[in-house]
């Protein structure tokens, strides 16, 4: 365990200096559950007035843990000890509750990722946000009606009256995001902590929350931003942290620690990032570079079509939304076709109906020239081996109570393997996909996020499918586990020749995998094309939104190989 | 609340940080459940007893004996005896046969019923799911006692009927249950899942919705069978149970009522046996659930 940090990071950062004593000075702190886990160890952080400090890990490396503390909302079965635990001028070791609370809100607002559930649906989101100032007393009624309306304006929110007399969940979730944010500043506190606060938004959402939170900062907040995510730190943060297993490995200004990071974690972290530079190269470190993939393997026919796709629901009984409208694709042999968009763009219908689970209203899908319309229910069943789909969250798309052993026999009792014969060929899928044979006897549930995800590619694979749906496959993972998947299914494509629809919201992941990507918005493909092409020559107007909404890490190495498309 | 810092750490300096005693055993351990501890001791006595009698009891517990009527508790009867002199202890204890029969033969065969019309309901469309619905609703809306006295008053009295009347009257609620078990994970993604992989709906149905839906219904019936074992005496009780001599907890309670002023204890001990059955059987029940539900530790 490392001493007490010599100097913490932030007062290298040369910003807001002066006498004034920082917001935040930590020293030393530890926080440990009582279940044993130290969760966090011996930590130190400062921030100064007006000043934005991040702090990056993954998940369980204690960051989350760390921003609670500063609040006493670590929990009541931890402890937290420092040697100096500073929180706006007050001596928070051993701060009672009631002492806690003319902190938070007044001095320090907390943001937290999930805008939805911390937003009580039972009120409206005016009274939410004004409930601060209520619980210090501050502003009477009228007055407080007037700076909740004042503040979300403030934030971005357009028609502010009418959505302060609004319920959460009649709201976007960009704007509760916002809602939220609202709501942590509205006492006006000199610090703003935010935890994840834009993971589960779209990238244009995001782009704009992460505007709104620099605008705070120049406005004079400090920030303390906590997340996953290097390239969105990259946008807001002056200094950084990486945590790791509860504990700081470095610390620094962001650009420092971007362009130049001195501990193998941070490298392997920046380096697990798919973005422009690192395609067709391995994500994850064990091998450097592996052999280019060829650019499109323009050797297999065309396994897989749609034609003018429809699909709508019902929403609200009478009123109907158009979840797909005249969506066509092609897949060929072997190659990866990516479907990128945003939350309600249909992807994920165009995945439902590609695997027909939903028939299409209007248009038509084939697989290996068999339209799933005109196929009876033998042969419909027979077709499925043929196309097979990874989910996003792998733990629901099991049956809670079989082990991993039988989840990846399945497809092969299907087609009628006996017990005794499946064992072997499940040994083989499993060391396929990097699990150690004795997997087979665990529940999923006791497996990581990673090992559950190889586990639905094992089974995806067992009926030796010529196509694989991936259904935002990596979009619940740490960076670097995603990067190990990533790197699982570019070599299964390779080895097996296996054909991916890769649907994902995250463009560098589908830059990184797709040969060919389709746009989509608003149940239309907007564009379509070489995956180079659209990258760097984007033709429509919202791809081009897109792109520009994406953080990126701001790379300053000269020869970024960025802008040089094949 | 939630901060302590070891005051020793305060001030002092600097110990190095390995130093701090983190994560010491705390004095809390897990209590040991005396309730459920001794619900499962009891539950362990209960079915040996109704398994091999002749375990406990050496005495039989038809004998009568003209000169022992309505002794008290004694030596040579523990319990005391009855109206004819037979010794109630034996029969408290041979009566544990008949008691756990009627609980756990009818919330089995409830079970049964209760899950194949729920999926029933759940998966026969419109038009099943309405004519089965509405059948419980029938069976639901006549009180449950009264429903097997009923059917009970149709076929005759004896154990065989009484299991089937209890069976039908808590068939109603399993059915339900379900019937919204099924329609939750019939919507899940391992379902869908399943389906991709090929296998057909009917096959979907039973390796994985069937299963996952009975799995906390099992649960919910073995707190079911402590009240079967209520009504089943209840029943008894009525004289519509097991006829006599057989040794029944309701039945001997009904042949003590025309003594209770003159002896206490053929009405005590198998009121006891009772109380205790459906408190031991709802408890350990419960702990499933609890456990079904992951709110204790397994």
């Amino acid at each position: 365990m490392s001493a007490p940090t010599t100097t913490p990071g932030a007062s290298r950062a040369a910003v807001a200096p002066g006498a004034d004593e920082p917001i935040v000075d930590v020293r030393d702190l530890h926080v440990a559950f009582r279940d044993g886990a130290h969760a966090v160890r011996g930590i130190s952080l400062r921030i100064e007035a007006g000043q934005s400090v991040a702090i990056v890990g993954e998940s369980g490396s204690g960051k989350s843990v760390t921003a609670r503390s500063l609040v006493g909302l670590a929990g009541p079965r931890a402890t937290v000890q420092a040697q100096r635990l500073q929180v706006a001028g007050v001596d928070a070791r051993d701060l009672a509750e009631h002492r806690w609370r003319t902190l938070r809100g007044r001095q320090i607002g907390f943001v937290l990722q999930d805008a939805l559930g911390s937003l009580d649906p039972l009120r409206k989101v005016g009274a939410e946000i004004s409930e601060t100032l209520l619980a210090h007393g501050l502003l009477d009624r009228h007055e407080r009606a007037a700076r909740v309306i004042e503040l979300l304006r403030d934030v971005g929110v357009p028609e502010p009256e009418l959505r302060a007399a609004q319920y959460p969940h009649q709201l976007s979730g960009g704007l509760r995001q916002r809602a939220l944010i609202a709501s942590a500043l509205v006492a006006d506190p000199p610090l703003l902590i935010a935890d994840e606060p834009t993971t589960a938004l779209d990238v244009t959402v995001q782009a704009q929350i992460l505007e709104l939170l620099a605008a705070r900062r120049a406005a004079g907040t400090a920030l303390l931003l906590i997340s996953h995510d290097l390239a969105v730190v990259s946008q807001v943060a002056d200094v950084v942290h990486v945590m790791k297993d509860g504990e700081v490995v470095e610390h620094g200004p962001t650009r420092q620690v971007l362009d130049d990071p001195q501990h193998p974690y941070t490298q392997r972290l920046i380096a697990a990032i798919p973005a422009a530079h690192a395609k067709g190269t391995r994500l994850s470190p064990g091998s450097g570079v592996c052999a280019p993939r060829p650019a499109a393997p323009a050797s297999g026919g065309t396994i897989l079509e749609a034609h003018d796709l429809r699909k709508t629901f019902a929403v609200d009984g009478d009123r109907e939304l158009v979840a797909v409208d005249g969506v066509s694709l092609e897949l060929r042999a072997g190659e990866t076709l990516g479907i990128v968009g945003e939350s309600g763009s249909g992807k994920s219908t165009v995945a439902r109906l590609l695997l027909a689970f939903e028939d299409p209203e209007e248009g038509r899908v084939e697989v290996d020239g068999r339209d799933w319309a005109t196929l009876d229910k033998r042969t419909r069943r027979d077709l499925r081996r043929e196309i097979q789909v990874i989910h996003q969250d792998p733990l629901s798309a099991f049956d809670p109570r079989y082990t991993v052993g039988r989840i990846v026999g399945e497809p092969l009792a299907v087609a009628g393997v006996p017990r005794a014969a499946r064992a072997p060929r499940v040994r083989e899928l499993l060391e396929q996909v990097g699990l150690a044979p004795e997997v087979a006897g665990r529940r999923p549930a006791e497996l990581s996020g990673g090992q559950r995800q190889r586990v639905a590619i094992a089974r995806a694979l067992a009926p030796s499918p010529r196509i694989i749906v991936c259904d935002e496959p990596v979009s619940a993972l740490d960076v670097s586990i995603q990067a190990q998947v990533l790197d699982l299914l570019a070599d299964l494509q390779e080895r097996l020749g296996v054909a991916y629809v890769f649907i994902s919201h995250h463009l560098g992941v589908i830059y990184h995998v797709s040969d060919r990507v389709l746009v989509m918005k608003d149940g239309r493909v907007v564009e379509e094309g070489d995956v180079e092409a659209i990258f760097s020559r984007p033709q429509h107007e919202y791809t081009r939104q897109l792109l520009a909404a994406v953080p990126t890490l701001e790379r300053t190495s000269p020869a970024s190989p960025t802008e040089e498309p094949s | 609340m939630s901060t302590t810092t070891s005051p020793g750490l305060v001030g002092a300096a600097a110990p190095p940080a390995a130093a701090i005693p983190f994560a010491r055993p705390r004095a809390r351990r897990t209590r040991v459940p005396v309730g459920l501890v001794l619900s499962l001791l009891l539950l362990a006595l209960l079915v040996a007893a109704a398994v091999a009698p002749g375990l406990f009891t050496g005495t039989d517990p038809n004998a009568a004996s003209a000169a022992d009527t309505l002794t008290g508790p004694s030596g040579a009867h523990w319990f005391g005896t009855d109206q004819n002199g037979r010794d109630i202890f034996s029969r408290v204890v041979h009566g544990a046969g008949p008691s756990l029969l009627i609980g756990v033969a009818a919330s089995a065969l409830a079970l049964v019923l209760g899950t194949a019309l729920g999926v029933l309901a759940a998966q026969g469309g419109r038009v099943g799911d309405r004519v089965v619905s509405r059948l419980l609703d029938v069976l639901l809306s006549v009180p449950g006692l009264l429903l097997a006295l009923l059917i009970i008053a149709a076929l005759g009295p004896g154990t065989r009927n009484s299991i089937l009347g209890i069976a039908l009257i808590s068939t109603p609620g399993y059915a339900r249950l379900v019937r919204g078990e099924v329609l939750r994970i019939r919507g899940s993604a391992f379902v869908e899942a399943a389906v991709g992989l090929g296998w057909s709906r009917p096959q979907v149905v039973l390796r994985h919705v069937v299963p996952n839906a009975v799995g906390p219904v099992i649960v919910l019936a073995t707190i079911g069978v402590g009240a079967a074992i209520g009504v089943g005496s209840s029943l008894s009780f009525l004289g519509l149970g097991p006829q006599p001599p057989t040794a029944e907890w309701g039945a001997m309670l009904a042949s003590s009522r025309d003594y209770l002023s003159v002896a206490w204890w053929p009405a005590v001990f198998p009121g006891v046996a009772i109380t205790l059955t459906v408190l031991t059987v709802t408890v350990v029940g419960r702990r499933l659930q609890l456990r079904a539900e992951g709110r204790v530790a397994r």
